[in-house]
């Protein structure tokens, strides 16, 4: 049999059973989840760290470090809202598929679209924010400039103005940092070490824009959307993505950054590192 | 953990019930079943071994404990992987989120696990209509204690010697993989004794009877000296790859056949083996997502007095996999076709090359997460005699099964699995006379994984 005819049939019988075929990639189409079966997913593959109740103490919370979310409070760390606001679905999307680097929270990019948009519509049940809140906007996302020297030269400056208490010379060696830092649920926690290449969510120039931009909800990451132009945040995001072998970055804007003096060492930063 | 292991294996590999001769030819009855003493016994036994040795190692670095799941998340019912759990076994057993090497974990959780099965089974066996034999008690216990994982971004490794009552060690897997050749998902190089990527595995069955063993993929031609099987691992090296998801994959493997004389020598036996699956999900309706495959295999076996001379065995097939209703506990469909060719050679008196066909229907139904119900249909064909002059249908075979596979706890630790299973197994004329040989088994089984 041919591999045409193997296909035809199998699009016969998927249309026989009232299927639609779906890229697996794709967010959903904007298909409602069914909370009762992502209820099922949940129990599946999510209870064993954040809790049968939801609430972030499952079975492995004890081991995991930062803590499972609890999904009762509502309160997602990483999203493409302002800070304080619920994230969209498409930002728990993007969690559920490729995890959260570095901690327990595995990719479950081998779950379907569907389940994946079921276990949303569960989780969106779990806490009363939902309904009295609703999701946030997303932040508006400029097209990126072109990372030159300068824009490096000027990240640092402003890297150095608002980051470098917490994220030191980008290794997460701030002052604050060596003093102790916790989230809003009394856990400790460390600034990111940018130079890796990569963050917990963040992999690209743009997603450290959204980063920086919007915080990280219930740490003290905070948005700089009052405090920076979106200008000086892409000037900050190259400055970072050259901190490491982040992708995008060159080897020739890493060097660059290499050889400037890390933040904290050079002069006190000019009066125009913020927004006026 | 071996000796605790250990305590527990000699607790499970107490006396057991005699056998009734298991020859072929007619034989009288043989019925044989254990009294309840003794089965009352030797089930405290047990139990107590096992409560003991669990309380006192509640702190064991177990497998799960590395992964942090429970074991549903990879297994549609244990021990049957899932889609999520194709993809980490396509991932060389990693999460793929930074944690993967030991390094990364404090401490660093060896991914060590143990398998424990002991059943009760009855066996009745008919010739030709009339009941030739009945046999029944404890039987084919094994013990299975292996490591499986990754012991760094780059390299993960299977290893699983299994321990059967009667003294046979086998060694079920073994082989190490270097992941991410070039950085990409689509080469993953395995080096050892590993299975073919095909929708059934003997190892991971919900039976873990003879009944594993009989499945289409096992079968081999009346009268063949070859002892290759797609069904069963083979010593080679292997090139697997595999899309974000596993939604698209391939594998080759190059083997020498297991068990073949001379396969000590590298290459005495060679084959190949490959296959690529495909899946396709679905946004709505009932038909949640399918997956197709098709492989091919050849193989070859020496023959001959001082066995230089290579003869070659060819495998074609297809599968096709439906995922109904829900995606985590679904109606699964799994359609399985084979059809194969043997040398004549490797036939002692063949005229010709024997041809077979085979197919299988495979129903699972997952109603609650603890609990499976699962069934067989299969039917083997021979399209061709090698001797001629053989009834065309001798050694066809025609296998039936239905089982019920429930979960008395399932957690990141430790699974403690109730199977009861029934199969018919029919293979014509093979008796002498010229009759068909039926079995029908009961089966009612224990499992336990760490």
């Amino acid at each position: 049999m041919s591999t045409a005819a193997v296909v035809s049939a199998l699009m016969v019988g998927a249309l026989a059973l009232g299927t639609a075929p779906l890229p697996a990639q794709a967010g959903g189409g904007g298909v409602a989840g069914d909370a009762g079966r992502g209820r099922q997913v949940y129990e599946r593959y999510c209870v064993q760290c954040h809790g049968a109740r939801t609430d972030g103490a499952g079975e492995m919370a004890r081991w995991s470090q930062p803590k499972p979310r609890d999904f009762r409070q509502g309160i997602y760390k990483f999203s493409s809202t302002r800070y304080g606001f619920l994230p969209t679905t498409a930002d728990l999307d993007r969690v559920i598929q490729n995890g959260l680097y570095g901690t327990r929270m595995p990719p479950f990019a081998a779950l379907s679209t569907r389940e994946r948009r079921d276990v949303i519509a569960y989780l969106q049940t779990r806490s009363p924010r939902w309904r009295t809140d609703g999701p946030g906007t997303p932040i508006a996302i400029p097209d990126e400039p072109a990372p030159t020297r300068e824009a490096v030269t000027r990240g640092r400056e402003l890297f150095e103005a608002n980051c470098s208490k917490c994220h030191g010379d980008g290794t997460g060696n701030g002052p604050s940092a060596v003093k102790g830092m916790v989230d809003d649920w009394g856990a400790a926690i460390t600034p990111a070490n940018l130079t890796l290449g990569r963050g917990k969510w963040a992999r690209t120039a743009r997603d450290i824009y959204v980063r920086a931009m919007a915080g990280i909800n219930g740490t003290p990451m905070p948005e700089s959307a009052d405090v920076l132009t979106p200008d000086q945040v892409w000037q900050v995001a190259h400055y970072v993505q050259a901190l490491g072998a982040w992708p995008g970055s060159t080897p020739e804007l890493r060097k660059f950054a290499a050889e400037l003096p890390p933040p904290g060492a050079g002069e006190p930063a000019p009066a125009d590192t913020v927004k006026q | 953990m071996v000796a605790g292991a250990a305590l527990v294996a000699a607790a499970l590999t107490g006396p057991t019930v005699a056998k009734a001769d298991t020859g072929s030819g007619p034989v009288g009855h043989a019925y044989v079943l254990p009294t309840a003493g003794r089965w009352t016994a030797e089930r405290q036994r047990v139990y107590a071994a096992l409560r003991r040795y669990l309380e006192a190692h509640r702190e064991i670095p177990a497998f799960a404990r590395k992964y942090g799941m429970k074991c549903s998340a990879c297994h549609l019912a244990v021990p049957v992987l899932n889609q999520f759990g194709q993809a980490f076994k396509d991932n060389g057993y990693r999460m793929k989120n930074g944690t993967d090497d030991l390094r990364a974990n404090e401490p660093a959780y060896w991914p060590l696990f143990a398998w424990l099965w002991k059943d009760y089974e009855v066996d009745v066996q008919r010739v030709g209509g009339r009941t030739v034999q009945e046999r029944g008690g404890v039987s084919d216990g094994a013990f299975v204690l292996g490591g499986l994982g990754s012991i760094g971004d780059k390299v993960s490794f299977r290893f699983t010697p299994i321990i059967y009552e009667d003294g046979n060690t086998v060694v079920d897997h073994g082989w190490i993989r270097y992941n991410q050749a070039f950085g990409s998902d689509w080469v993953n190089i395995k080096v050892g004794s590993a299975e073919f990527d095909l929708p059934i595995y003997p190892g991971r069955e919900y039976n873990m009877g003879a009944s594993r063993f009989a499945v289409l993929y096992a079968y081999s031609v009346p009268g063949s000296v070859s002892r290759f099987s797609v069904l069963f691992p083979q010593p080679g090296v292997e090139i697997m790859g595999h899309d974000l998801g596993s939604r698209n994959r391939y594998s080759v493997n190059l083997f020498n056949t297991g068990g073949a004389p001379r396969a000590h020598c590298v290459l005495c036996s060679p084959g190949i083996f490959g296959r690529v699956t495909h899946r396709q999900e679905f946004a709505t309706g009932f038909l949640r997502a399918v997956r197709a495959g098709v492989f091919g295999a050849y193989a070859t076996w020496p023959v001959g007095p001082d066995t230089s001379d290579r003869k070659g065995q060819e495998r074609l097939g297809g599968d096709v996999e439906l995922w109904l209703g829900s995606d985590v506990l679904p109606l699964r469909a799994t359609v399985m076709g084979i059809t194969g060719r043997d040398d004549r050679a490797l036939v002692p008196g063949a005229t010709q090359d024997p041809k077979f066909n085979a197919g299988m229907l495979q129903l699972e139904y997952v109603p609650k997460l603890p609990l499976v119900f699962y069934s067989r249909l299969q039917m083997i064909r021979n399209q061709r005699q090698a001797i001629s002059g053989t009834p065309g249908d001798f050694g066809d075979q025609d296998f039936q099964l239905v089982g019920v596979r429930h979960a008395l706890e399932l957690n990141s630790r430790f699974a403690w699995l109730l199977e009861l299973t029934y199969w018919r197994w029919t293979i014509k004329h093979v008796a002498p006379g010229g009759a068909n040989v039926t079995n029908h088994t009961l089966w009612l089984g224990t499992h336990l994984d760490f």
